[in-house]
């Protein structure tokens, strides 16, 4: 079995009497492109930095590629890659400038230096804004030279924090092609997002972090599975009296989480195939005229919206 | 040499020196810069070279006449343009976060500062460049010796490292990068304008060591001016006052050397305080152990300044305005103590500020330690509780006290005083408990309240009592006591006491005001403290609890196997 390319142990990290992270465990293995998804506060970004080793953790024990995180620092920064959400590019510098300092920084010299500057701009598709100053790139540009300056040392782990924010559809997908291009070749990526959908579709693996604890985690199927053999979420479809509807389905102690939107209601079901049948028959004997009743497909969202709610009860 | 070492001083190979030197000398940016330099530089040495030549001085004369203000403008430029340029540029570093990718390299703290520190002045290390052609013409027409060129130079630039030293580690804490370089270039100022025209008349003449001044008194005034204007400007210029030898303790060192060792620990505090910086931006700028060796080596270097006067009654500079030791006699033995006083005070209170842990800082402390088996961070780490670092300090600058006034009882200027000597006692009391004081303020409140603290409790009482003295038109009892709520106050007092003491009748009535105040002061800063005291023994209750409640919730912070990748918890 391979070293893990990132273990994490027992991480905490808290900011006077708030704890952002709480005892976060977590390992990744080379190739797999893992989602941190979380609403705004759930400690996505102090773990990401505690990682970038910009943060000092409270405690725990991180390795990168089996480096000591907080012993050995500089072999980490060596294959470690970091792009922070908002990536700025220095303003004063052109863009091959730019990317040639980081280059340097990494040791790497000569025409060695020129040829990979030149291909991880090919690769993000900026080779014709090589002479460009930093200052004149729009937010998206930005965010494309520093995944390529991202790239220049061919890390092992990369930590992308909202990598694609600001980014054109276009620029996005070719994100997309890049990061799993990157780990098809052994290399691991840290995504944290607030866009699902792009979790999603790129990510290998997900967490779900809320209030510093990381709920779930483990690969997209596993975990989507696992919640909706738990709480299955069930829409209906009403002609009419949605509001009579909703108001029965919140007297059985099985449905819970009730969303009424228009004419359509969704809600959390705990019961086997049996019970959900059983309360099909109910609805139509309460006079509920229904055109569907099928469970909803779980999707990252919905993960995230049950177990927050599941984490508030 | 190791490879990693070479590379640090392979200035042309350093990544961070190499973009500035990219971007800063671009030379659609630079042009104005370098054209302000060479026709100013020209202008001043044509003007003054020709004006002396006019005057029927030769031209050797003329030409070391120029010395001086040709190290003006490049003062002023390297010195005054360059460290708000330093502080300027590593501000807008830290605000873009672009200091946190330099931070993500492999690249070493002390290769990276190496680049910075000559990298942002880079700029106007090129305009200094510009101006050697007029130095060139200074050296060869004015005959100066290699020997004096490079004494000058050496502290010279040193000097400047020291200044953007100062700026990188400013800039490592400060926010805004206007009022970095505002506050870069008033250090400057201060230090070789502020600091010679005033504050060193206070005794305290080391500090003028931190500019370039006394070197340049020694070596490039007796090139300049001769005979009596030599000896009156020595004497009487406050620029150049400090141009012979330095007494220190027993030694006397040439100002070249002194200025070296002085800004070289200088020099190696501050590339302290920016490589903790770097390796961590949560790290205190000083680590415990550094800040209590920095705090002695201040003390020996005041003490060594002032032990000349104190042991050999020997007069090597103006101290409060007198050269003469005899009339200065019943001065030395309150003088001196107050000043070490307050002088070793802002000191401590300054390391307190850097050193003393925030409540954040302490209670990950405790988290940490509980989580390893201790009871509570190591003493000397970063999040420690600061009041056994606190309680060594004020021990050390008590120490530092205690042996300048033996020094002063053991030299016979207390004899005046005999049979009134117990007014002695009352200023290291106020002082050591004044140094605990603001100590324990910062520990318990954090350095924002402290600093309405200070304004509330150690100036507004102070203003009050003199608008209460101003409008009763005397000092009376009711003032002092006002103003003696103020620990400032206090310790100015209870120095001051033994005047009153040494001229008896006169001041009777003065000193039973001034000692009613002293006494007044003691029951306040005592209640102050034992205040604080209580209030960070309940919140040193209260945050272990929390810690405890914490880790015994998360079930003890048991290591967790992990399943790589596959694992659903």
């Amino acid at each position: 079995m391979s070293t893990p390319a990132l273990t994490i142990r027992n991480l905490r990290v808290d900011y006077g009497r708030f704890t952002a992270v709480h005892d976060l465990s977590l390992t990744l293995m080379p190739g797999e492109i893992f989602g941190l998804v979380g609403p705004n506060g759930a400690g996505k970004t102090s773990t990401i930095r505690v990682l970038a080793t910009l943060l000092e953790p409270t405690y725990g024990e991180v390795s990168v590629a089996g480096y000591d995180l907080f012993e050995v620092p500089d072999e980490v920064h060596r294959v470690l890659g970091y792009m922070p959400d908002l990536a700025p590019v220095i303003s004063d510098l052109k863009v091959w400038e730019f990317l040639d300092l980081y280059a340097s920084s990494h040791g790497l010299a000569g025409s060695a230096k020129r040829e990979r500057v030149d291909a991880c701009l090919e690769k993000v598709g900026l080779s014709d804004k090589r002479n460009v100053y930093g200052r004149a790139l729009s937010r998206g540009m930005m965010q494309r030279v520093v995944l390529a300056k991202t790239l220049l040392h061919t890390p092992r782990l990369l930590l992308l924090d909202e990598p694609a924010s600001g980014m054109d559809p276009i620029a996005r997908r070719e994100m997309r092609l890049i990061l799993r291009a990157l780990a098809a070749g052994g290399a691991t990526i840290v995504i944290s997002s607030h866009i699902l959908s792009e979790v999603g579709d790129t990510c290998t693996s997900v967490g779900f972090m809320h209030d510093g604890k990381l709920l779930r985690h483990g690969p997209i199927e596993t975990v989507l599975s696992s919640i909706s053999a738990e709480t299955a979420r069930i829409r209906i479809d009403l002609l009419e009296r949605v509001e009579a509807a909703a108001e029965f389905l919140r007297t059985r102690a099985a449905v819970d989480a009730i969303q009424v939107e228009g004419t359509k209601i969704v809600f959390g079901f705990r019961g086997n195939e049996q019970a959900r049948s059983e309360l099909l028959r109910d609805l139509v004997a309460h006079g509920v005229a229904l055109t569907t009743f099928a469970p909803e497909q779980f999707g990252i969202e919905s993960v995230l919206m049950s177990l927050i709610e599941e984490g508030g009860r | 040499m190791s490879a990693e070492l070479l590379a640090t001083f392979q200035i042309w190979r350093n990544p961070a020196f190499l973009r500035f030197w990219r971007s800063r000398l671009r030379l659609r940016k630079a042009i104005f810069w370098y054209l302000l330099t060479l026709i100013i530089t020209t202008f001043v040495v044509s003007i003054i070279y020709i004006g002396r030549t006019n005057a029927f001085t030769p031209p050797q004369n003329a030409a070391r006449g120029l010395w001086i203000p040709l190290l003006i403008i490049q003062g002023l430029i390297l010195m005054v343009k360059g460290t708000g340029s330093v502080s300027a540029g590593l501000i807008q570093d830290k605000i873009d976060e672009t200091l946190d990718y330099q931070r993500l390299t492999p690249v070493t703290p002390i290769r990276n500062l190496v680049g910075y520190l000559f990298g942002l002045p880079v700029l106007e290390y090129v305009m200094f460049a510009l101006t050697l052609p007029h130095l060139i013409f200074i050296v060869v027409v004015g005959r100066i010796p290699l020997g004096t060129l490079l004494s000058v130079y050496l502290a010279f630039f040193v000097c400047a490292i020291l200044y953007h030293t100062t700026a990188i580690a400013a800039g490592m804490v400060m926010r805004r990068w206007f009022l970095g370089y505002i506050v870069g270039i008033l250090l400057v100022l201060f230090v070789n304008v502020v600091l010679p025209l005033f504050i060193s008349q206070l005794g305290l003449k080391f500090f003028q060591y931190l500019s370039v001044w006394p070197v340049i008194g020694d070596n490039v005034l007796p090139l300049t001016v001769s005979g009596a204007a030599l000896a009156f400007a020595a004497a009487q210029n406050p620029f150049f006052s400090m141009a012979n030898d330095v007494p220190f303790f027993n030694w006397s060192l040439p100002p070249l050397a002194f200025t070296l060792m002085l800004q070289g620990i200088l020099v190696v505090t501050f590339a302290t305080m920016v490589l903790r910086r770097w390796q961590s931006s949560s790290r205190h700028s000083l680590g415990k152990p550094y800040a209590l060796g920095f705090l002695s080596a201040f003390i020996v270097v005041l003490l060594g300044n002032v032990w000349p006067i104190i042991t050999h009654r020997f007069m090597p500079f103006a101290l409060f305005g007198e050269i003469d030791i005899d009339r200065l006699e019943p001065v030395i033995p309150i003088g001196l103590p107050l000043v070490y006083s307050l002088v070793t005070w802002a000191l401590c209170f300054v390391l307190f500020a850097i050193v003393v842990p925030s409540r954040h800082s302490y209670v990950r402390g405790i988290r940490r330690a509980l989580k390893h088996g201790r009871s509570a961070a190591r003493p000397w780490n970063d999040d420690a509780g600061g009041l056994a670092f606190i309680a060594v300090v004020t021990a050390v600058a008590l120490a530092g006290f205690g042996v300048m006034f033996r020094e002063i009882a053991a030299s016979g200027f207390l004899d005046r005083f005999e049979g009134y000597a117990y007014g002695f006692w009352r200023l290291p009391l106020a002082f050591g408990l004044a140094i605990f004081y603001s100590g324990l303020v910062l520990q318990v409140l954090e350095l924002k309240p402290t600093v309405l603290v200070i304004l509330l409790v150690w100036f507004l009482p102070i203003l009050v009592g003199i608008v209460v003295s101003a409008s009763a038109q005397d000092v009376g009892y009711v003032q002092t006591v006002i103003a003696s709520i103020s620990p400032l106050a206090l310790v100015v007092m209870s120095g001051i006491l033994p005047t009153a003491i040494v001229m008896p009748g006169q001041l009777d009535e003065e000193l039973s005001v001034v000692l009613t105040g002293a006494n007044s002061g003691l029951v306040f800063i005592v209640l102050q403290i034992a205040f604080l005291w209580v209030r960070w023994q309940k919140q040193k209750i209260a945050d272990y609890a929390a810690c405890r409640s914490i880790g015994a919730a998360s079930g003890g912070n048991v290591l967790v196997p992990q399943t790589p990748g596959t694992d659903v918890s």
